[in-house]
């Protein structure tokens, strides 16, 4: 299993992750279509679309919560399709979720140190105290430091506000050293004052790859180098940020519908 | 501070045979087992969220296991705990494989089938287990060859420390990344596969131990009193540890122990004024879950923080700050 | 073959048995998550009042015990209820744990008024006796408890299929919220459920009592095989409880006579199977 802190993504052509022909039905209704994706390393693509796209069904496919009726999706090289979610998390694929999903009822520095102490490959150590892991420490301490959540450190996550859940969410992603990041709705319920910290925090890593689902379109057109636009299950556009926007299809299936004044 | 403490309950352990009648030392050896085996059920419950209403199956079998040994191979105390260990293990693998992946209520039912099972099977292999009547004949065990734990003291002082050393164990292993990772897995167990936990293989670790130091309290108890009955594989025993833990405090490992001196102490009382004392146990239990959700380490838990914000207080109105 | 022919009615009517007792914990569990662990002493407790009453020497007491055994059971199903109710935003476990604590006290109650022997309260007088069947002797009531079993697990069928009721039922089983959102009564279904479901389990207390034994221990032997029943069919599922009980019945009669040795491994045989191969049950839904 490669830990990923050291691949050479940056320097390939190589799509990081590929899906080819992934479909998901359930029963009887289809909620992704055939999609093919392809993500380069070092893009941050946001996937964006009308609820009920399929947008957060396609994450799940990605990473591993669900599993996909068709189709393959590669990962650096590897076919991920078949395995479970922690598989490909140890490959370095991250995610945050749509509901802020932390440990609750333990601290801020306990929730990062268990993602810490995955990474440096030490969480299976039954009888060494946690408390005596030196390096262990000194990493969460980076992170929380880095995420503005040091001061905050020692209080049960469930106590936190929104914002700071959300970068509680980005540290335990970092946490993992992830070669892909992947983002559901991240910025839903943030204030404007938490949205920059928030995108200080997301962008002091400008080389990480991530795919972003959003629907806060100043902050997609701020920050994506590429979009999909996802309707009903399929990719209906793929392109940089202007040319979506500008795109006819897009404006009747997503800005149309989403009531942003484009004139019919 | 923490070693103080150990040390502490220790010499008074140790003291315990020269403080009290023979018949005292007996309950504390009691004590001292089932508080072994609750600290074990407390690791599967508090620390792996996993409820088991069946943990008697590892206490039984690893009696059985002790029991058997000296009978029909070797006298030898230490063979006969790894014995139990051993056929804990032997246990533990096959079951945990089968539930863990299940958790919650269907893993506390399946438990407690597994349990029963085995319940009925010691009573039913009679030639092996001796049916209802138990398992008797077991003799003395031996620490070395030539020197046999007869007296009370001695076997005492045999459960003082491997109670002491096993304690240890538990307490390593819930304080190390491991322990901390079940709780992880408790608290939320989809984040911990996101961020590349093997959960259920977390869990089976939790199974296997929690089953193997069950099992070696189950020994222990066959060590000290010579016999091993279906009781010990039974739901009442299982029940009976369940309230131990529920007693203590899932998340705490130290409130198991408390716990078993206070219900061992009040079964005795009941039991001999009563001749029952399931009526008590139920009581205790309903009292708990109403009144002290989070048991005694709960109580200990919260003094502590009351304690800490008046502390905080203080230094913030002599600051001359306001609340 | 005749033994094979009994042996497998024996079977017919513990499954059946087993059904009226399961079907109230495994609804219970889908509709509230409440784990009723003093669900086997209800059904003790429905035992004890069939021995009452026929303790009178009318000839016909346990057919008087009936309809007292359904009140008694929705009377303690109710007072459940109510002692469950503060607890349910609470851990599943509090509230399983919680019954069981009522189920030891009343094991001891029980003990004070009817100590520690087994009773077998005779059937009622008009069907206490045996008839010929395929060249052997069999005792009617046996074959009664199959009809009335029959009968049971039908109208909770009906019931639960075709009724109003049933659909409410069958709607909070699989969406809870969704139906305290639509505005149903839920305190007063979920208070229904746990009176229906202990009437159940006393019934089936009554009419196995001439059959199993009344005792103290009948309890936890009944919980235990209702829940691995409830196990078999997946939680929830009325379907898969009654395909467990009948399994159940079947493994407890047929294979004691075929192989008594492992008699105590093959309940657990069935069971690890089911699991192995469908973890959530015959009929479970694999979410938690």
């Amino acid at each position: 299993m490669t830990d990923s802190a050291t691949s050479n993504d940056a320097l390939t052509d190589e799509p990081l992750l590929r899906l080819t022909g992934v479909s998901k039905v359930f029963g009887t209704v289809a909620a992704v279509k055939n999609v093919n994706l392809d993500v380069r390393p070092g893009e941050h693509r946001a996937l964006i679309g009308p609820n009920g796209a399929g947008k957060s069904t396609l994450f799940k496919l990605v990473t591993g919560q669900l599993p996909p009726t068709d189709g393959s999706i590669v990962f650096g090289g590897d076919d991920v399709s078949g395995w479970p979610a922690f598989r490909r998390a140890r490959v370095g694929m991250a995610m945050t979720f749509q509901h802020s999903n932390l440990f609750d009822d333990l601290t801020v520095r306990e929730n990062v140190t268990l993602a810490v102490q995955r990474q440096r490959g030490r969480a299976g150590r039954v009888l060494t105290p946690l408390r005596r892991e030196r390096e262990v420490h000194e990493r969460v301490a980076v992170l929380l430091e880095e995420s503005k959540l040091s001061v905050h450190a020692d209080r049960p996550a469930g106590a936190l506000a929104h914002g700071q859940r959300r970068r509680v969410e980005i540290a335990l992603a970092y946490a993992t050293e992830p070669r892909l990041l992947l983002l559901d709705e991240p910025a839903a319920g943030m204030s404007p004052g938490e949205i920059e910290d928030f995108l200080d925090l997301l962008l002091s890593r400008p080389n990480l790859t991530f795919v972003m689902i959003e629907h806060n379109i100043d902050l997609v057109m701020r920050i994506a180098s590429s979009i999909s636009v996802l309707d009903a299950g399929e990719i209906i556009a793929e392109g940089p940020p202007a040319s979506i926007v500008a795109s006819e299809a897009v404006q009747v299936a997503y800005l149309g519908s989403a009531g942003k004044g484009t004139a019919q | 501070m923490r070693w103080v403490v150990r040390l502490a309950v220790l010499a008074l352990l140790m003291a315990i045979p020269f403080i009290v009648n023979e018949y005292r030392v007996g309950l504390v050896a009691q004590i001292l087992i089932f508080g072994l085996a609750a600290a074990s059920l407390n690791v599967l419950v508090g620390v792996a969220g996993l409820p088991s209403l069946g943990h008697a199956a590892f206490f039984g079998v690893g009696g059985y296991a002790a029991g058997l040994t000296a009978i029909h191979l070797t006298q030898s105390v230490w063979v006969c705990l790894i014995m139990a260990a051993l056929v804990g293990a032997v246990l533990a693998v096959p079951a945990g494989l089968l539930s863990v992946r299940l958790g919650g209520i269907t893993f506390l039912m399946l438990s407690l089938a597994i349990a029963e099972i085995l319940y009925s099977a010691s009573e039913t292999w009679r030639d092996v287990t001796g049916g209802s009547d138990g398992l008797s004949g077991i003799p003395s065990l031996e620490l070395f060859p030539g020197f046999a734990l007869d007296l009370v003291v001695e076997r005492y002082y045999f459960v003082v420390v491997i109670f002491a050393v096993l304690y240890m164990v538990l307490r390593r292993f819930v304080d190390s990344p491991t322990g901390w990772s079940l709780r992880g897995v408790t608290s939320n167990s989809e984040r911990m596969a996101s961020m590349g936990y093997d959960v259920n293989r977390y869990r089976f670790v939790a199974y296997v131990v929690a089953g193997v130091v069950g099992a070696v309290a189950g020994g222990l108890n066959v060590e000290y009193s010579r016999f091993a009955s279906p009781e010990d594989l039974g739901f009442a025993l299982s029940s009976l540890l369940l309230v131990i833990v529920i007693l203590g405090g899932r998340k705490r490992l130290e409130g198991a122990i408390i716990a078993a001196a206070i219900i061992v102490y009040i079964r005795q009382e009941l039991s001999s004024q009563f001749n029952t004392w399931e009526f008590g146990l139920g009581l205790i239990l309903v009292l708990v879950i109403y009144f002290l959700p989070g048991g005694l380490s709960g109580v200990r838990d919260q003094v502590v923080k009351a304690l800490a914000r008046r502390r905080a207080l203080r230094v913030k109105t002599t600051e001359g700050g306001t609340p | 073959m005749s033994d094979y022919l009994f042996t497998f009615v024996n079977g017919l009517a513990r499954g059946l048995l087993l059904f009226t007792m399961a079907a109230g914990l495994s609804l219970l569990f889908g509709v509230m998550r409440v784990l009723n662990l003093a669900h086997g002493a209800i059904v003790l407790a429905g035992g004890y009042v069939a021995v009452t009453l026929t303790a009178r020497a009318t000839g016909m007491g346990l057919i008087e015990a009936l309809p007292i055994a359904l009140v008694v059971g929705a009377l303690i199903g109710t007072a459940l209820y109510f002692a469950v109710k503060p607890l349910l935003h609470r851990d599943h476990l509090d509230q399983g744990l919680l019954t069981l604590g009522f189920a030891f006290i009343f094991a001891d109650i029980a003990e004070l008024f009817w100590g520690t022997q087994v009773y077998s309260p005779p059937p009622p007088d008009f069907l206490n006796r045996s008839i010929e069947l395929l060249g052997g002797s069999y005792p009617l009531y046996r074959l009664v408890v199959v009809g009335v079993g029959i009968v049971i697990a039908v109208a909770i069928f009906v019931v639960f299929e075709r009724t109003r009721l049933g659909a409410i039922l069958r709607a909070a089983v699989s969406d809870r919220e969704m139906v305290a959102a639509v505005g149903f009564r839920v305190p007063l279904i979920m208070g229904g459920v746990f009176a229906g479901a202990s009437a159940l389990a006393a019934l089936g207390g009554v009419i196995g009592a001439p059959i199993v034994g009344v005792r103290l221990g009948l309890d936890t032997e009944t919980l235990i095989l209702a829940l691995v029943v409830i196990v078999i069919g997946g939680l929830g599922s009325l379907k898969g409880a009654l395909i467990g009980a009948l399994l159940v019945g079947q493994v407890q009669t047929l294979g004691i006579l075929l192989l008594p040795q492992a008699s105590a491994f093959l309940l657990f045989g069935v069971m690890a199977i089911v699991l192995i191969f469908k973890p959530a049950g015959l009929f479970g839904e694999t979410v938690k």
